[in-house]
C-alpha cells in the first residue's frame, strides 16, 4: 500500500507541504504576521461572533514547538496559539515582537534581548527573561530543531526583563532565527511534563487550545486575555482533520467547511469553477533530486549541470500542472524571496548543451534514484525528469522505496546516488543555504564542499550590512547554478481554499489563524 | 468445564505470540524508531538523542518485558512521538471501530441472509444465478472504488449524507447514524457478497443432504425445510466467518476511515506503523487480538452448544 499519509509530506519532483521546521532546524516562516500593517480586513467588518472551521490534509504528531512540528497542521495551530520573539519572512526584514529589543553587542559575539512588558502565557504565567532561556535552551536540545542554534555558545538571564545571548561567531540573521521556529514561546509552566507540552500547547497567542481529539479535530478559542492589539477575529476556531481530498473538497463544496488547505492543483481549479477564494500563501519549501556528491559521475560538476540542463522544466510544468508553482529558480531561494538574483550562468534547457559537458567529461554515466512511494503524479513526473536524462545519455534507474525510514537512512549514511527528496525554505537564506552548502553543515547530504561557497556563505552569515549579505548571496547563487550540488525542481505552494465570507487570508505560510475572520451579515 | 480452562490457556498463549511476533518483528526491522520519529529533520546527533530517550540501548527482550508486565495491568505506555497515552488513545477510537463492526456485520447479514435463501431455494436457476454474479460484482469491486463513488453521489452531488463529520455516538444517535451510512455501507456491500456465498453454498449442500431427505420425506414443505432445518445448521457456519471477519473489520478498514474521516482504530495503527511508533502499534495491535480471540471463544462457545456435530465431535476427545 502506498504511504498515503506521507506521499503528501514526500514528493520532491511534484508539490510539497509545509515545512514548518526545515531541514536542520533552520528558521522558516511560522509565526510570521506581526499583524501591525493594515494588510487585515477592518475589524470592524468582521462578525467577532463567528466560529470557523478549516479542513487539514494532516493532522500534527505533536504540538510542541521543539518537537515534531513537521506538518502544516502545525504551523497553523501554532499562528494561532503561539508566538515568536521577532516576526518577519523572506519578504520583509524582522522587527521585534515578543521581543521588545534585540541589539547586537559592539564584538558581535552577543545578542542583548530586552523582553516584552505586560505579556502572560495562557496558563497565567508571566513572560519574562527566565521564560526566554529556559525556550531557547530547549530549542538547542531538540532532536528536531537543535542544530539552528549550533552558534549559540551560552544563554543568560541579565535581569527579570533581560537576556544575554553568546555566540560562536557573528550571525547577522539571528533575529530571523527568532522569527523561526526556534524563536516560538511556549510556557515553562507547561513544558514541565514532557508528555503534555506535545498535547497541550501553551503560548501568548491571541487563541488559546481547548482541545484536541485524535484523528478528529483542534479546537482553539479567543484568547479574551491577550496582551497585543490585534484581537483573534473569530470566537472559536476548529481544524479538522481530512486527511482524504475528495472527502475534504466535497465538504468544502457542501459547506462543512469554511476554508481547506490543499496541494491538488486539480481541488483548486474546482474551488475556483465554483466561485471559492483561492489564497496563495508564500513558498516555505522546494522539491529537489538531491545528488551524493561523492559518488561516482555525481562528484563531477559538469555532469550534475548536464542534469540540469536536460530536463525541459516548461514542459514539465504544461504536464503536471504546477498551476503556478516557480520552476525557474533552481536554486533554494525561490523568486519571490527579496534575496533572489538572478544567475550569471543559468543552466537553462539545453539537450545539445548537456551532451556537450557529458563528453567533456567522457565516462558513462549511471545511477539509482529513490523515490519514497507516494502519489502517482510524483512517480510520474520523475518518470518523466529520468526519459529527459536518457535522451542525452545518462542512465538513471528508480528505486521506489516502501518506508520513510529506509528512504531517510539511505539518504542521511550517504548511501545514495540521488533521491527524489524535499527541503524548507528559511525567511533567511542563511536558513536555507548554510545547513545544506556549508561543508560539514547538519543536512548537507549532498556532501558538498566547495570553498568558495563556504565563504560566501560565512560572509553572508557574518556580515553587519545586508548590502554586502545580499551580494554574499548573490555570489552564493551563482555558485549553486554552476556547481550545481542538487537539483531543485519546483518551490511548492500550499493553496488555502475558502469561502466569500472568510476574510484575512493574506500573507501567511499556512492557515492564518490569527488574521482570519468571517465577514458580518 | 475443564475444556474452558483449556481455551483460555489458548487464547493467552495466542496473545503473548501476537504480542512478541509483533514487537521483535517491528525491532528488527533496519533503520532506528527514532529516524521514523525524526523523518526528514533526522541528523546523526538528533537521532542519537532520541535513541537515548527511548531507551533504545537496553536489549529488546527487556524492553518487552516491561511493556509487557505493564500492558498486562491495562498501562499500555505513552507514545515518545506525540505524548499520547496509548491506552486512552485506543480507547477513544474502539467505540468508533466497534460500532462500525456491528454495524457492518449487521447490514451484510441483513442482505445477504435473505438472499440466499431466496436463491438455495431455486438453485441453479436464474434467480440464483444473478444473485450469485451479483455477489461477485460486490467481492470484485476494490473497496476505495466503492467508498468514493458513494462519496461523490451521496455526499457531493445529493449532499444527503455529510463527506467528512463524524460524530460521535454521545452527541446524539441520529446525527451519528446519519455520519455512519456511507462507512457502513462501503464496509456491508461487499461483506454481503462473501456472506451470500458462505450461506448459499452451504444451503444448497444441506438441502441435499440424508438428514434433509428424511425430513422431506416426513412431509414438510420445501419452505419450512430450507428455512427451519438448513438454515439452522448452515447458518453455523456463516457464524464462524462473521467471527473471522472481526479483525479485518476492526483494525483493516484503513481506506475506509482515511476517506470517511473516522477515529478509527485502523488509521491509528497503520499511522503508527508507518511512525514506528512501536508503543501504539503493539497497543492497538493487542486490543485487536484480545477482541478478535474473544469474539470467535464466543462464537466456538456458541456452536458447541448449537451445533450438535461440533457436540458430536467432541465427545470422543478426552478432556
Amino acid at each position: 500500500m502506498s504511504a498515503r499519509r506521507f506521499s503528501r509530506v514526500v514528493s520532491g519532483v511534484a508539490v510539497l507541504a509545509l515545512f514548518v521546521a526545515a531541514c536542520g532546524g533552520s528558521s522558516s516562516s511560522t509565526d510570521t504576521s506581526g499583524s501591525s500593517d493594515s494588510t487585515v480586513a477592518a475589524a470592524a467588518d468582521n462578525d467577532l461572533t463567528a466560529t470557523m472551521t478549516v479542513g487539514l490534509d494532516s493532522e500534527p504528531s505533536s504540538l510542541d514547538p521543539a518537537g515534531d512540528s513537521l506538518s502544516l497542521a502545525n504551523g497553523s495551530v501554532y499562528d494561532g496559539v503561539f508566538e515568536t520573539l521577532m516576526v518577519g519572512d523572506y519578504t520583509k526584514a524582522p522587527t521585534p515582537w515578543l521581543a521588545k529589543t534585540v541589539t547586537e553587542s559592539a564584538d558581535r559575539l552577543s545578542w542583548t534581548l530586552v523582553v516584552q512588558d505586560g505579556v502572560t502565557f495562557h496558563d497565567g504565567t508571566p513572560f519574562d527573561a527566565a521564560a526566554v532561556k529556559f525556550n531557547l535552551e530547549r530549542q538547542r536540545v531538540s532532536p528536531y530543531n537543535g542544530s539552528g542554534l549550533k552558534n549559540i555558545t551560552a544563554v543568560d538571564v541579565v535581569d527579570p526583563m533581560t537576556v544575554k545571548i553568546t555566540l560562536a561567531v557573528a550571525w547577522t540573521a539571528f533575529p530571523n532565527v527568532l522569527s523561526g521556529i526556534n524563536g516560538v514561546m511556549v510556557s515553562p509552566a507547561s513544558a514541565a511534563d514532557p508528555e503534555k507540552v506535545k498535547r497541550n500547547p501553551v503560548g501568548t497567542g491571541p487563541f488559546q487550545f481547548t482541545e484536541w481529539i485524535p484523528s478528529d479535530h483542534i479546537l482553539l478559542t479567543r484568547n479574551e486575555a491577550y496582551w497585543g492589539e490585534n484581537k483573534a477575529q473569530l470566537a472559536s476556531l476548529t481544524y479538522k482533520f481530512v486527511t482524504d481530498e475528495t472527502a475534504r473538497l466535497t465538504a468544502l463544496i457542501a459547506g462543512d467547511l469554511d476554508a481547506m488547505t490543499t496541494i491538488v492543483s486539480a481541488s483548486v481549479k474546482e474551488a475556483d469553477s465554483k466561485g471559492f477564494q483561492i489564497s496563495i500563501p508564500p513558498v516555505s519549501g522546494y522539491g529537489n533530486i538531491h545528488l551524493n556528491n561523492k559518488k561516482p559521475g555525481l562528484d563531477d560538476a559538469r555532469v550534475r549541470r548536464a542534469l540540469e540542463m536536460s530536463i525541459d522544466r516548461d514542459a514539465l510544468k504544461d504536464a503536471f500542472d504546477y498551476f503556478g508553482y516557480d520552476t525557474e529558480s533552481g536554486t533554494p531561494i525561490s523568486m519571490t524571496s527579496r534575496w533572489y538574483s538572478a544567475p550569471a550562468t543559468a543552466n537553462k534547457f539545453d539537450p545539445e548543451g548537456a551532451k556537450a559537458l557529458l563528453a567533456d567529461y567522457g565516462k558513462p554515466v549511471k545511477f539509482t534514484i529513490e523515490l519514497l512511494q507516494g502519489s502517482q503524479s510524483t512517480v510520474d513526473a520523475l518518470a518523466a525528469i529520468v526519459d529527459y536524462w536518457k535522451q542525452v545519455g545518462i542512465e538513471a534507474t528508480v528505486k521506489m522505496v516502501p518506508d520513510l525510514t529506509t528512504y531517510v537512512v539511505s539518504v542521511i549514511t550517504g548511501a545514495y546516488d540521488a533521491v527524489a527528496w524535499l527541503a524548507g525554505e528559511g525567511s533567511d537564506p542563511d536558513s536555507s543555504l548554510f545547513a545544506m552548502l556549508h561543508t560539514g553543515g547538519p543536512s548537507n547530504y549532498s556532501v558538498f564542499s566547495n570553498p568558495d561557497m563556504d565563504a560566501a556563505l560565512d560572509e553572508g552569515r557574518s556580515a553587519p550590512d545586508e548590502a554586502t549579505r545580499m551580494a554574499a548571496y548573490a555570489k552564493a547563487q551563482d555558485l549553486f547554478h554552476s556547481q550545481m550540488p542538487f537539483i531543485v525542481l519546483t518551490h511548492g505552494q500550499v493553496r488555502i481554499l475558502a469561502t466569500q465570507d472568510v476574510t484575512g487570508l493574506t500573507q501567511a505560510a499556512f492557515f492564518p489563524s490569527r488574521t482570519a475572520g468571517k465577514k458580518a451579515k | 468445564m475443564r475444556g474452558l480452562g483449556q481455551r483460555f490457556l489458548q487464547m493467552a498463549a495466542v496473545l503473548l505470540l501476537v504480542a512478541a511476533g509483533t514487537f521483535f518483528l517491528l525491532d528488527l526491522m533496519p533503520g532506528s524508531p527514532a529516524i521514523a520519529i525524526l523523518g526528514t529533520s533526522a541528523t546523526p546527533e538528533g537521532i542519537a538523542k532520541v535513541e537515548a530517550e527511548l531507551g533504545l540501548d537496553k536489549p529488546s527482550v527487556e524492553r518487552f518485558l516491561t511493556w509487557g508486565t505493564n500492558a498486562v495491568r491495562g498501562d499500555l505506555g505513552v507514545s515518545y512521538r506525540d505524548g499520547e497515552n496509548v491506552a486512552q488513545a485506543i480507547r477513544q477510537r474502539f467505540p468508533t471501530s466497534f460500532e462500525i463492526l456491528i454495524l457492518t456485520q449487521l447490514l451484510a447479514l441483513s442482505i445477504a441472509v435473505p438472499a440466499a435463501l431466496f436463491a438455495a431455494a431455486r438453485p441453479g436457476k436464474r434467480r440464483d444465478r444473478a444473485l450469485s454474479t451479483t455477489s461477485f460484482a460486490l467481492i470484485a469491486i476494490p473497496q476505495f472504488v466503492m467508498a468514493l463513488t458513494l462519496l461523490i453521489i451521496f455526499a457531493k452531488q445529493l449532499q444527503w449524507f455529510p463527506a467528512a463529520d463524524f460524530v460521535p455516538l454521545n452527541e446524539g444517535i441520529i446525527r451519528n447514524l446519519r455520519s455512519l451510512v456511507l462507512p457502513v455501507l462501503s464496509l456491508s456491500f461487499p461483506l454481503s457478497g462473501i456472506y451470500f456465498q458462505v450461506l448459499r453454498n452451504d444451503l444448497v449442500t444441506t438441502m441435499l443432504s440424508d438428514h434433509i431427505m428424511r425430513t422431506r420425506a416426513s412431509g414438510f414443505s420445501e419452505r419450512i425445510i430450507l428455512l427451519k432445518y438448513a438454515l439452522r445448521s448452515s447458518s453455523l457456519t456463516l457464524l464462524a466467518v462473521v467471527g473471522l471477519n472481526t479483525a479485518g473489520l476492526l483494525g483493516g478498514v484503513l481506506i475506509i476511515e482515511q476517506i470517511y474521516s473516522l477515529p478509527g482504530l485502523g488509521r491509528f495503527l497503520f499511522d503508527a506503523a508507518t511512525r514506528r511508533d512501536i508503543v501504539k502499534v503493539e497497543g492497538a495491535v493487542l486490543v485487536i487480538a484480545v477482541t478478535y480471540v474473544t469474539v470467535n471463544l464466543i462464537v466456538d462457545m456458541l456452536l458447541r452448544v448449537f451445533d450438535p456435530r461440533v457436540r458430536a465431535a467432541s465427545i470422543g476427545t478426552p478432556r
